[in-house]
């Protein structure tokens, strides 16, 4: 049985899902994707990075230099997107159960 | 450099050096961009640094990416200098004889009888310094296997159960690390610097203090401490294969802390068999738990060499 993805991990793949990003870019990414919930800092993003490069779901894609300081871009891997989307879909069957069980609740509820 | 960028960069000190070469700038980076026009940094950014660091520092101690035979080149390097700590009961009985003006009738094989072996142990250090790594290897089991032997007929029968276990363990460790790994001159690329001198010195030092303090705690303790600095700095607490190195070194330092465990339980009299599991089960399981004898964690792809 896979383990629940926890939340910054949850919205880094997510982050990085669509295009390959330098690590300022997932910060503010991260921060969009959640509406404003969730603000990681780096200590947080790079500990989560070296994890996720040791599980195989992330990799250097390429690095650049702007205005004299290294950025390096990351990308999801194949194993990273399937673990993504293992989490999606997890998700997606654990809302339509709540979506069903809230249908089938009697209108004004209990006291 | 703005005064921001000093202070993150000090606080990037903390983390792993691997870490530090791998992603400090791009870290750096991240750091000044969301800092703004701060001048130092907040404290919710130290704390998520601080923590962070200590995160990485800790996945690296028990996790994965060191290769068992690296970790083995290390232990035939330092293995047979580490044994002869165990040589300070038998050395301690002989000064006593020493400064009772009596050596001449010591009874040799009732307050000694493991000395030979340590004199093997001792011929086994010098030949794995001088680079003769088979007969040092056919030393090492000669030595554990003696340890062994001379415990169970002596007077001390059965002390290798649970005093000499972790000499015996080691013993054993040692003499497998010179039979199957790449050897000692291996071992010296990889481990710390001068890791000969300093581990011998560390011994030195232990056994003058375990001799001089003999059974006292606080001696007891220090020798403990010496050893453990002595082992962590000689196999190379820089690398993650000498870190591992370090803790097959320590195994005496585990055994003599279940001793200690145990003296503490009253009315604990468990059978030899019983005691013998006691000594040499949880040690081998740390070893096995942290990697110290095997690998642990994902191995990373070389594409990626992220960390």
């Amino acid at each position: 049985m896979t383990d629940t993805l926890r939340e910054p991990t949850f919205l880094i793949l997510t982050a990085l899902a669509a295009r390959p990003q330098h690590g300022y870019g997932i910060l503010r990414d991260v921060e969009e994707i959640s509406s404003g919930r969730v603000r990681l800092r780096a200590g947080t993003l790079y500990t989560a990075l070296d994890r996720m490069s040791s599980d195989g779901w992330v990799a250097i894609d390429r690095e650049e230099v702007v205005d004299g300081r290294l950025r390096r871009y990351y990308r999801l891997t194949d194993l990273g997107a399937a673990r993504l989307a293992t989490e999606v879909e997890r998700m997606r069957a654990n809302t339509r159960a709540a979506e069903q069980r809230l249908r089938a609740r009697p209108i004004g509820g209990t006291a | 450099m703005s005064e921001l960028e000093r202070r993150y960069r000090r606080l990037l000190a903390l983390y792993p050096r691997d870490h530090r070469e791998q992603h400090g700038e791009e870290m750096i980076d991240v750091l000044v961009a969301a800092g703004g026009d701060r001048t130092r940094p907040g404290w919710k950014d130290v704390a998520d640094l601080v923590w962070g660091a200590f995160r990485l520092h800790l996945r690296r101690m028990v996790a994965g990416g060191v290769e068992p035979r690296d970790v083995l080149a290390i232990v035939s390097l330092l293995g047979p200098i580490a044994v002869l700590a165990g040589a300070t009961e038998s050395l301690h009985e002989l000064a006593w004889w020493v400064q009772a003006g009596a050596l001449g009738g010591m009874p040799v094989w009732q307050q000694t009888p493991d000395a030979p072996m340590w004199v093997v142990w001792l011929a086994v250090a010098v030949l794995v310094v001088c680079r003769q790594r088979v007969a040092a290897a056919v030393g090492a089991w000669a030595g554990t296997i003696g340890l062994v032997l001379v415990a169970t007929v002596s007077e001390r029968s059965w002390s290798w159960a649970y005093a000499d276990s972790g000499w015996v363990l080691l013993g054993a460790l040692t003499a497998v690390a010179l039979t199957l790994s790449p050897g000692p001159v291996r071992g010296r690329e990889l481990a710390g610097r001068a890791p000969v001198l300093v581990l011998g010195a560390a011994v030195v030092v232990a056994v003058a203090i375990g001799v001089l303090g003999y059974r006292e705690t606080v001696a007891e303790a220090a020798c403990l401490v010496v050893l453990v600095v002595g082992a962590v700095v000689a196999a190379g607490a820089g690398s993650r294969a000498g870190r591992r190195a370090a803790l097959v070194l320590l195994v005496p330092v585990m055994t003599t802390m279940i001793e200690a465990l145990l003296a503490t339980i009253d009315a604990f009299r468990p059978n030899d068999t019983v005691t013998a599991l006691l000594f040499y089960g949880p040690p081998l399981v740390v070893l096995l738990a942290l990697g110290g004898l095997l690998p642990r964690g994902v191995a990373r792809r070389p594409d990626e060499p992220l960390t």
